[in-house]
Protein backbone atom coordinates (compact mmCIF):
# COMPACT_ATOMS: atom_id res chain seq x y z
CA UNK A 1 0.00 0.00 0.00
CA UNK A 2 2.83 2.40 0.88
CA UNK A 3 4.09 2.26 -2.73
CA UNK A 4 0.88 4.01 -3.73
CA UNK A 5 1.65 6.99 -1.50
CA UNK A 6 3.23 10.14 -2.97
CA UNK A 7 7.03 10.29 -2.31
CA UNK A 8 6.65 13.22 0.12
CA UNK A 9 4.19 11.26 2.24
CA UNK A 10 6.41 8.18 2.10
CA UNK A 11 9.28 10.29 3.34
CA UNK A 12 7.18 11.71 6.18
CA UNK A 13 6.01 8.23 7.11
CA UNK A 14 9.62 7.00 7.23
CA UNK A 15 10.53 9.97 9.43
CA UNK A 16 7.62 9.15 11.72
CA UNK A 17 8.77 5.53 12.06
CA UNK A 18 12.34 6.69 12.72
CA UNK A 19 11.12 9.08 15.43
CA UNK A 20 9.10 6.27 16.99
CA UNK A 21 12.21 4.04 17.11
CA UNK A 22 14.28 6.88 18.58
CA UNK A 23 11.60 7.50 21.21
CA UNK A 24 11.45 3.82 22.16
CA UNK A 25 15.26 3.58 22.44
CA UNK A 26 15.32 6.72 24.59
CA UNK A 27 12.58 5.41 26.90
CA UNK A 28 14.46 2.13 27.32
CA UNK A 29 17.76 3.94 28.13
CA UNK A 30 15.94 6.29 30.51
CA UNK A 31 14.32 3.43 32.40
CA UNK A 32 17.71 1.67 32.74
CA UNK A 33 19.24 4.83 34.23
CA UNK A 34 16.23 5.29 36.51
CA UNK A 35 16.77 1.75 37.85
CA UNK A 36 20.47 2.54 38.45
CA UNK A 37 19.57 5.78 40.26
CA UNK A 38 17.12 3.87 42.48
CA UNK A 39 19.85 1.33 43.26
CA UNK A 40 22.30 4.11 44.15
CA UNK A 41 19.67 5.77 46.34
CA UNK A 42 19.08 2.50 48.20
CA UNK A 43 22.84 2.00 48.68
CA UNK A 44 23.21 5.61 49.91
CA UNK A 45 20.38 5.09 52.39
CA UNK A 46 22.09 1.95 53.75
CA UNK A 47 25.44 3.73 53.97
CA UNK A 48 24.01 6.77 55.72
CA UNK A 49 22.58 4.60 58.49
CA UNK A 50 25.84 2.63 58.82
CA UNK A 51 28.35 3.55 61.54
CA UNK A 52 31.38 5.55 60.40
CA UNK A 53 33.75 2.69 61.29
CA UNK A 54 31.63 0.01 59.57
CA UNK A 55 33.62 -2.05 57.11
CA UNK A 56 32.55 -1.31 53.55
CA UNK A 57 33.61 -2.95 50.30
CA UNK A 58 33.40 -1.78 46.73
CA UNK A 59 33.12 -4.36 43.97
CA UNK A 60 35.76 -4.24 41.25
CA UNK A 61 34.91 -6.91 38.73
CA UNK A 62 34.59 -10.15 40.67
CA UNK A 63 36.49 -9.03 43.74
CA UNK A 64 35.59 -6.78 46.67
CA UNK A 65 37.98 -4.08 47.86
CA UNK A 66 37.78 -2.41 51.25
CA UNK A 67 36.71 1.23 51.00
CA UNK A 68 36.14 4.20 53.30
CA UNK A 69 32.56 5.15 54.01
CA UNK A 70 33.11 8.87 53.31
CA UNK A 71 34.80 8.14 49.97
CA UNK A 72 32.09 5.68 48.91
CA UNK A 73 29.38 8.20 49.86
CA UNK A 74 31.14 10.89 47.82
CA UNK A 75 31.57 8.61 44.79
CA UNK A 76 27.97 7.41 44.84
CA UNK A 77 26.58 10.93 45.28
CA UNK A 78 28.66 12.12 42.34
CA UNK A 79 27.52 9.17 40.22
CA UNK A 80 23.89 9.91 41.13
CA UNK A 81 24.27 13.61 40.23
CA UNK A 82 25.68 12.68 36.82
CA UNK A 83 22.79 10.27 36.22
CA UNK A 84 20.20 12.82 37.38
CA UNK A 85 21.63 15.28 34.88
CA UNK A 86 21.51 12.67 32.11
CA UNK A 87 17.87 11.94 33.01
CA UNK A 88 17.01 15.65 32.73
CA UNK A 89 18.68 15.84 29.31
CA UNK A 90 16.87 12.70 28.20
CA UNK A 91 13.52 14.08 29.40
CA UNK A 92 14.08 17.17 27.22
CA UNK A 93 15.07 14.96 24.27
CA UNK A 94 11.95 12.86 24.82
CA UNK A 95 9.81 15.99 24.86
CA UNK A 96 11.37 17.17 21.58
CA UNK A 97 10.83 13.77 19.93
CA UNK A 98 7.25 13.62 21.20
CA UNK A 99 6.48 17.10 19.91
CA UNK A 100 8.05 16.42 16.48
CA UNK A 101 6.18 13.10 16.34
CA UNK A 102 2.82 14.75 17.04
CA UNK A 103 3.55 17.49 14.49
CA UNK A 104 4.51 14.97 11.81
CA UNK A 105 1.56 12.73 12.66
CA UNK A 106 -0.86 15.66 12.29
CA UNK A 107 0.71 16.65 8.96
CA UNK A 108 0.42 13.07 7.72
CA UNK A 109 -3.18 12.73 8.85
CA UNK A 110 -4.06 15.95 7.08
CA UNK A 111 -2.19 14.95 3.93
CA UNK A 112 -3.72 11.47 3.90
CA UNK A 113 -7.17 12.99 4.35
CA UNK A 114 -6.59 15.24 1.32
CA UNK A 115 -4.57 12.87 -0.88
CA UNK A 116 -6.58 11.42 -3.77
CA UNK A 117 -6.28 7.62 -3.99
CA UNK A 118 -3.73 6.55 -6.60
CA UNK A 119 -3.71 3.54 -8.85
CA UNK A 120 -7.47 3.08 -9.01
CA UNK B 1 -16.50 -7.03 20.83
CA UNK B 2 -20.13 -6.02 20.36
CA UNK B 3 -19.51 -4.35 16.98
CA UNK B 4 -18.55 -5.73 13.57
CA UNK B 5 -19.28 -8.90 11.66
CA UNK B 6 -18.85 -12.29 13.45
CA UNK B 7 -15.56 -12.75 11.54
CA UNK B 8 -14.29 -9.37 12.77
CA UNK B 9 -15.34 -10.24 16.32
CA UNK B 10 -13.42 -13.52 16.11
CA UNK B 11 -10.36 -11.70 14.75
CA UNK B 12 -10.54 -9.19 17.62
CA UNK B 13 -10.82 -12.02 20.15
CA UNK B 14 -7.87 -13.90 18.65
CA UNK B 15 -5.79 -10.71 18.71
CA UNK B 16 -6.75 -10.03 22.37
CA UNK B 17 -5.90 -13.67 23.20
CA UNK B 18 -2.45 -13.33 21.60
CA UNK B 19 -1.79 -10.14 23.57
CA UNK B 20 -2.82 -11.83 26.82
CA UNK B 21 -0.64 -14.81 25.93
CA UNK B 22 2.44 -12.61 25.37
CA UNK B 23 1.77 -10.79 28.64
CA UNK B 24 1.28 -14.10 30.48
CA UNK B 25 4.60 -15.43 29.12
CA UNK B 26 6.44 -12.29 30.35
CA UNK B 27 4.78 -12.55 33.77
CA UNK B 28 5.60 -16.28 34.01
CA UNK B 29 9.26 -15.49 33.32
CA UNK B 30 9.25 -12.74 35.97
CA UNK B 31 7.59 -15.12 38.43
CA UNK B 32 10.18 -17.79 37.81
CA UNK B 33 13.00 -15.24 38.33
CA UNK B 34 11.38 -14.04 41.59
CA UNK B 35 11.12 -17.63 42.80
CA UNK B 36 14.79 -18.23 42.00
CA UNK B 37 15.72 -15.06 43.92
CA UNK B 38 13.65 -16.24 46.89
CA UNK B 39 15.38 -19.63 46.87
CA UNK B 40 18.76 -17.89 46.74
CA UNK B 41 17.78 -15.66 49.66
CA UNK B 42 16.57 -18.69 51.63
CA UNK B 43 19.95 -20.37 51.08
CA UNK B 44 21.74 -17.20 52.24
CA UNK B 45 19.57 -16.99 55.37
CA UNK B 46 20.27 -20.68 56.18
CA UNK B 47 24.03 -20.09 55.78
CA UNK B 48 23.93 -16.98 57.98
CA UNK B 49 21.93 -19.00 60.53
CA UNK B 50 24.79 -21.50 60.65
CA UNK B 51 27.34 -18.66 60.89
CA UNK B 52 25.63 -17.39 64.04
CA UNK B 53 26.60 -20.64 65.76
CA UNK B 54 30.10 -20.82 64.25
CA UNK B 55 33.35 -19.52 65.79
CA UNK B 56 36.28 -17.89 63.98
CA UNK B 57 39.03 -20.46 63.42
CA UNK B 58 36.58 -23.27 62.69
CA UNK B 59 37.34 -25.62 59.79
CA UNK B 60 34.87 -25.19 56.96
CA UNK B 61 34.46 -26.49 53.42
CA UNK B 62 33.95 -23.94 50.66
CA UNK B 63 31.98 -25.04 47.59
CA UNK B 64 33.75 -24.47 44.26
CA UNK B 65 30.98 -25.93 42.07
CA UNK B 66 30.07 -29.39 40.77
CA UNK B 67 29.72 -30.70 44.31
CA UNK B 68 33.44 -30.07 44.97
CA UNK B 69 34.88 -28.33 48.04
CA UNK B 70 38.08 -26.75 49.34
CA UNK B 71 39.26 -26.82 52.96
CA UNK B 72 39.23 -23.40 54.64
CA UNK B 73 39.40 -21.83 58.08
CA UNK B 74 36.73 -19.36 59.11
CA UNK B 75 38.42 -15.97 59.61
CA UNK B 76 35.28 -14.15 60.78
CA UNK B 77 31.58 -14.83 61.17
CA UNK B 78 30.70 -11.38 59.80
CA UNK B 79 28.58 -11.34 56.65
CA UNK B 80 29.37 -9.03 53.73
CA UNK B 81 26.02 -7.94 52.38
CA UNK B 82 25.52 -6.43 48.93
CA UNK B 83 23.48 -3.21 49.21
CA UNK B 84 23.45 -2.45 45.47
CA UNK B 85 25.41 -0.10 43.18
CA UNK B 86 28.53 -2.26 43.65
CA UNK B 87 28.70 -1.59 47.41
CA UNK B 88 28.75 -4.21 50.17
CA UNK B 89 28.60 -3.65 53.93
CA UNK B 90 29.98 -6.00 56.56
CA UNK B 91 27.37 -6.87 59.15
CA UNK B 92 27.11 -9.18 62.16
CA UNK B 93 25.20 -12.39 61.28
CA UNK B 94 22.03 -11.33 63.16
CA UNK B 95 21.79 -8.00 61.28
CA UNK B 96 22.59 -9.65 57.97
CA UNK B 97 19.89 -12.26 58.58
CA UNK B 98 17.37 -9.52 59.34
CA UNK B 99 18.24 -7.67 56.12
CA UNK B 100 18.09 -10.84 54.01
CA UNK B 101 14.77 -11.87 55.56
CA UNK B 102 13.34 -8.39 54.82
CA UNK B 103 14.54 -8.69 51.20
CA UNK B 104 12.91 -12.11 50.93
CA UNK B 105 9.62 -10.67 52.21
CA UNK B 106 9.80 -7.89 49.58
CA UNK B 107 10.45 -10.42 46.81
CA UNK B 108 7.61 -12.63 48.10
CA UNK B 109 5.21 -9.65 48.03
CA UNK B 110 6.30 -8.89 44.45
CA UNK B 111 5.86 -12.54 43.47
CA UNK B 112 2.35 -12.56 44.90
CA UNK B 113 1.39 -9.50 42.86
CA UNK B 114 2.78 -11.11 39.69
CA UNK B 115 1.00 -14.41 40.43
CA UNK B 116 -2.32 -12.59 41.04
CA UNK B 117 -2.00 -10.69 37.77
CA UNK B 118 -1.07 -13.88 35.93
CA UNK B 119 -4.14 -15.60 37.41
CA UNK B 120 -6.41 -12.78 36.17
CA UNK B 121 -4.89 -12.91 32.68
CA UNK B 122 -5.32 -16.70 32.57
CA UNK B 123 -8.98 -16.25 33.52
CA UNK B 124 -9.46 -13.77 30.67
CA UNK B 125 -7.75 -16.18 28.28
CA UNK B 126 -10.02 -19.00 29.42
CA UNK B 127 -13.07 -16.77 28.80
CA UNK B 128 -11.89 -15.96 25.27
CA UNK B 129 -11.13 -19.65 24.60
CA UNK B 130 -14.66 -20.57 25.67
CA UNK B 131 -16.23 -17.88 23.42
CA UNK B 132 -14.07 -18.98 20.47
CA UNK B 133 -14.98 -22.64 21.01
CA UNK B 134 -18.69 -21.74 21.04
CA UNK B 135 -18.24 -19.64 17.88
CA UNK B 136 -16.42 -22.52 16.20
CA UNK B 137 -19.16 -24.99 17.24
CA UNK B 138 -21.85 -22.62 15.89
CA UNK B 139 -19.90 -22.25 12.63
CA UNK B 140 -19.54 -26.03 12.27
CA UNK B 141 -23.28 -26.55 12.88
CA UNK B 142 -24.03 -23.93 10.24
CA UNK B 143 -22.10 -25.96 7.67
CA UNK B 144 -23.98 -29.21 8.41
Amino acid sequence: MSTELPPQLQNQLAQLQQLQQQGQALISQKSQIEIMVKEIEAALKELETAADDQIIYKSVGDILIKAEKAKVLEDLTEKKDVMDLRLKTMAKQEERIQSRFTQLQDQLKQALGQAPPRGG
Amino acid sequence: MSEGTPEEQVRQLVSAYQQFQAEAETLARQLSLSQMTMEELSRAVSTVDAMEKAEPGEEIMVPIGSGSFLHATLASTAVVLNVGAGISIEKPPAEAKEALTARKADVAAGSKKIADLLGKIEQEMAKIESILQKAEAARSEGFV
